[in-house]
């Protein structure tokens, strides 16, 4: 084996002439650094962004641990650079590196992404690049690490197809340690079919995607004829991974404590996963299925040795929403009695639109710190709310923050979508009069006339896996036309517009999504031509260009007989294969049909938490259940222990 | 946010800290890349993390009390850098180094900590010693000479309020080049003079390298050094 090396000696005269040096140079508390000999397995983990956005990232957290946390194996982190540095590496000749040794990622047996936004694309290319690894799976050797990708993008994996080797869907603890032990006998065995080898026998397992096995064909309308496997031994459907007893299971318990200033820096305990809220629009709650949670205790253990071994002095309550966690009371009031005396706060991070949500945010508020309140009511109107089975009522918004100011808050932040299936201009209109009525409570009830309302409102992005992925997303004119109205409609308010605060998103960003969001892979080129024309850190909204992605897609899907608005404000048929249905989440396909027909007649749907089941098809398909910490029992009973155990480092 | 303070009782008044504690310490490799606000969340962090009895501000957001003096600029290393530590409870500074050290950062190793009077360290730290390590300089000896003879010499360094000019001379106490190193002491005057403008004062006469690394030596009054 040839000598891996430091970087860090080339790489710090480059240190002196960029932004914020710190974010490259590692050493954090809590940063785990395993000499290179040490261990048989090395894996790289990735949040394609820069620092300051990929670091607090939990899922990488997790897997960071209980990599670490395996004898045999290492794992280090790399994030996207900035332009500044990347132009002085590739002039010095210094390659894409991990932050705790500073060796060369290319040097490392898997790299893995976590996706979480469609728009950090361009930035795995970019790393890819840089760490001198070809670009195409296909042209990748024996000197290349395997490059795997999970996180909420990767159920629609394909127009990431021709980059990435192999997709892990959903929970990645056991999925990381199978794929360490596989890749690690692949090893030891003397690598037996080299890269395509490890790549089958990762796919053999059934829940492991590997693009490369799997031909996609189109028919003369532009649409996809078939998806069908090419390898013997590989699965028709590559199935998602569920992690059941998360009790049970490790969670960081001693996570890295940054240096340089990330966008959140607080203690953060996954109360629990999944959401069966129902809200048609969300692709996490349909993807996560079904809820399984911690219990309170253990949720205050982690929360006590997190702090500890952290010394942040914030702990979120984290989940796709908290306050539904069926202890969350004993939870809120057992963690604001714990910290009442001393200077840590406590944040819930919940859009619920009831008065409990109140109850609980004043509560947690209960030392000094309070932040503002937000909610989500996502639609304009009742129709349009019951279209996205979000039920909640008008009366229930206005009693919610009649409570929220006789207790003291002066001001609510309202997050709306833009661009849903069926909205109307009326139905955006109709923001504003909610927000008319809020301040007119507010000051009602108050007393006072320093109430504030912030009405954010951002374009929806259609997507894979929900009811909506066979909807129109609306195009870039109407999503402008119908904020700049509501803008304008609040300013016309002359008791309260001045009270009222509308941000809108750019509806470009909103457009570009949806093309990656629901592309085939065809689209691949069409990332790789924008990269290539110097796109990247497209989430950045002064780095990210409209223009050069429409000039691509034009020349890059250029003969398909497909173009951006084919992908992006077309409706799709029942019959229409969708390029991510070889993929087996659970969801019943017809189930996901039923629920997109039942929205355009604006029916609902309830629960399945508190309202038996729905029949989406999840939790049959795995053989789980919901397992809410309340009905915790025998099997998973609220007993903190390391399935993978063992203090790193 | 202050909204919403409307209604409710400010939290009750902090005690005041029962002693103060000078502690210094290296900021080298890695850390040496922190700037100064990086390094005060990171050691706020790293004292909870040590169980050290921090006294904190009164009010809303109460802030551990700890002064920071003289940070070396990002990018410099120091192995003599101090802050000032507000106590809420006696400790023994031997026991207190101990448990910095277990949970400290890469590069951030805690040398002293003695019992000082709140403010006292910036009275006491006036100048600094800087050895600056070039690699490959030309000109380096004459450029020395030639700064030390000259009454001014003017940089400009670019800040967040655009392009300083400072004249050097003032603060430049000493200076010896040996071979590819060059040592100087600096007196902390207003407006300050870094390390890093002596070496463009330098280049001013005629001196140049491929890369320097700088490195505070030690801290103390001016005149002691």
């Amino acid at each position: 084996m040839t000598e891996v090396k430091s970087l860090f000696p080339a790489l710090e005269p480059l240190l002196r002439q960029v932004h914020r040096p710190v974010q490259y140079v590692g050493g954090e508390a809590n940063s785990c650094v395993k000499p290179w000999e040490d261990t048989t397995l090395r894996w790289v983990l990735s949040y394609p962004d820069a620092y300051e956005i990929g670091q607090p990232n939990q899922g990488l957290a997790v897997l960071y641990e209980i990599i670490n946390g395996l004898a045999w194996a290492a794992a280090e982190r790399s994030y996207t650079i900035w332009p500044d540095l990347a132009s002085l590496m590739r002039s010095a000749g210094v390659p894409q590196f991990t932050l705790e040794s500073h060796h060369p990622v290319r040097a490392y047996d898997i790299w893995g992404f976590s996706l979480a936004t469609e728009l950090g694309y361009t930035n795995v290319l970019e790393m890819l690049d840089l760490a001198g690894v070809p670009l195409l799976a296909s042209e990748r050797g024996s000197a290349d690490p395997i490059v795997v990708a999970g996180g909420h993008c990767a159920v629609n994996p394909e127009p990431m197809a021709a980059f990435i080797d192999a997709f892990i869907l959903g929970d990645g603890e056991q999925a990381v340690i199978e794929l360490s032990e596989l890749a690690r006998q692949w090893k030891l065995a003397g690598k037996p079919g080299g890269r395509v080898g490890l790549l089958l026998r990762f796919a053999k397992t059934g829940r492991v995607y590997v693009p490369a096995f799997y031909d996609v064909k189109y028919g003369a309308n532009g649409a996809i004829a078939s998806i069908t496997p090419n390898q013997a031994g590989v699965p028709e459907r590559p199935e998602r991974w569920v992690l059941t007893g998360l009790d049970t299971w490790r969670y960081p318990q001693h996570p890295i404590v940054p240096i340089a200033e990330t966008v959140h820096e607080r203690y953060s305990v996954e109360v629990f996963r999944g959401c069966t809220q129902g809200c048609r629009f969300c692709q996490a709650g349909m993807i996560t299925r079904p809820v399984r949670e911690r219990s309170a205790g253990v949720i205050a253990q982690l929360a006590a040795c997190g702090l500890a071994a952290t010394g942040y002095d914030e702990v979120g309550i984290l989940s796709l929403s908290s306050a539904d966690h069926s202890q969350i009371s004993e939870l809120v009031r057992g963690l604001a009695d714990s910290y009442a005396d001393t200077t840590t706060s406590l944040s819930l991070p919940s859009t619920r639109v009831d008065a409990f949500n109140i109850e609980l945010a004043t509560e947690l508020s209960r030392n000094g710190r309070r932040s503002g309140l937000t909610f989500a009511p996502e639609g304009g109107t009742e129709r349009l709310r019951a279209v996205i089975n979000k039920n909640v009522s008008e009366a229930d918004l206005i009693s919610t923050v009649n409570t929220a100011f006789s207790q003291g808050w002066r001001s609510v932040k309202l997050y709306f979508m833009c661009g849903l299936p069926t909205e109307t201009d009326e139905d955006v209109l109709a923001i504003a009069d909610m927000a008319h009525r809020v301040i007119e409570t507010g000051r009602q009830v108050s007393g006072q006339r320093d109430i504030s309302c912030t009405i954010s409102i951002g374009g929806f992005v259609p997507k894979p896996m929900t009811p909506f992925q066979w909807a129109a997303g609306a195009d870039i004119p109407t999503l402008y036309r119908r904020m700049r109205a509501l803008k304008d409609k609040v300013r016309a308010d002359r008791s309260c517009g001045r009270a009222i605060t509308v941000r809108y998103a750019d509806a470009e960003p909103t457009l570009v999504e949806g093309l990656l969001s629901r592309g085939d892979r065809r689209v691949g080129a069409v990332i790789a031509a924008v990269w290539r024309a110097g796109g990247m850190f497209d989430g950045w909204r002064e780095h990210f260009n409209f223009e050069r992605w429409m000039d691509c897609a034009n020349t890059a899907l250029a003969g398909t007989g497909v173009d951006v608005a084919w992908y992006t404000t077309r409706e799709r048929d029942a019959a229409e294969v969708l390029p991510w249905e070889h993929l087996e989440l659970g969801l019943d396909r017809q189930w996901l049909w039923d629920d997109y027909q039942d929205s355009l007649v604006a029916a609902s749907l309830p629960d399945c938490r508190w309202a038996g089941c729905n029949g989406c098809g999840v939790c049959p398909f795995f053989g789980v259940d919901i397992e809410l910490a309340t009905r915790a029992g025998g099997k998973h009973g609220g007993t903190y222990g390391n399935t993978y155990g063992g203090k790193h480092g | 946010m202050g909204a919403n303070m409307a209604r409710r009782e400010p939290p009750t008044r902090r005690p005041d800290p029962v002693g103060w504690l000078r502690v210094g310490y290296t900021k080298t490799g890695p850390a040496a890349y922190a700037s100064h606000r990086d390094l005060a969340r990171a050691f706020e962090r790293m004292f909870r993390r040590a169980g050290v009895p921090l006294a904190y501000s009164s009010g809303f957001s109460p802030h551990p009390r700890i002064s920071h003096f003289n940070v070396a600029p990002t990018g410099d290393s120091s192995l003599a850098e101090f802050l000032e530590l507000g106590l809420a409870a006696e400790c023994d500074p031997e026991a207190l180094l101990e448990a910095l050290n277990a949970v400290t950062l890469q590069g951030v190793v805690f040398t002293t900590a003695t019992p000082t009077g709140r403010g006292a360290t910036a009275k006491e730290l006036t100048a600094s010693r800087w050895l600056a390590e070039f690699t490959a300089p030309t000109g380096l000896a004459a450029a020395a000479t030639a700064l030390l003879a000259a009454p001014t010499t003017c940089i400009t360094r670019a800040t967040g309020k655009g392009l300083k000019t400072i004249d050097v001379k003032p603060a430049l106490r000493t200076l010896r080049v040996e071979e590819n190193n060059a040592v100087m002491v600096l007196a902390h005057t207003e407006p300050l003079v870094r390390a890093s403008d002596v070496l463009t004062a330098l280049e001013t006469h005629k001196a140049s390298w491929s890369a320097y690394r700088l490195t505070r030596l030690a801290q103390g009054l001016d005149g002691t050094l």
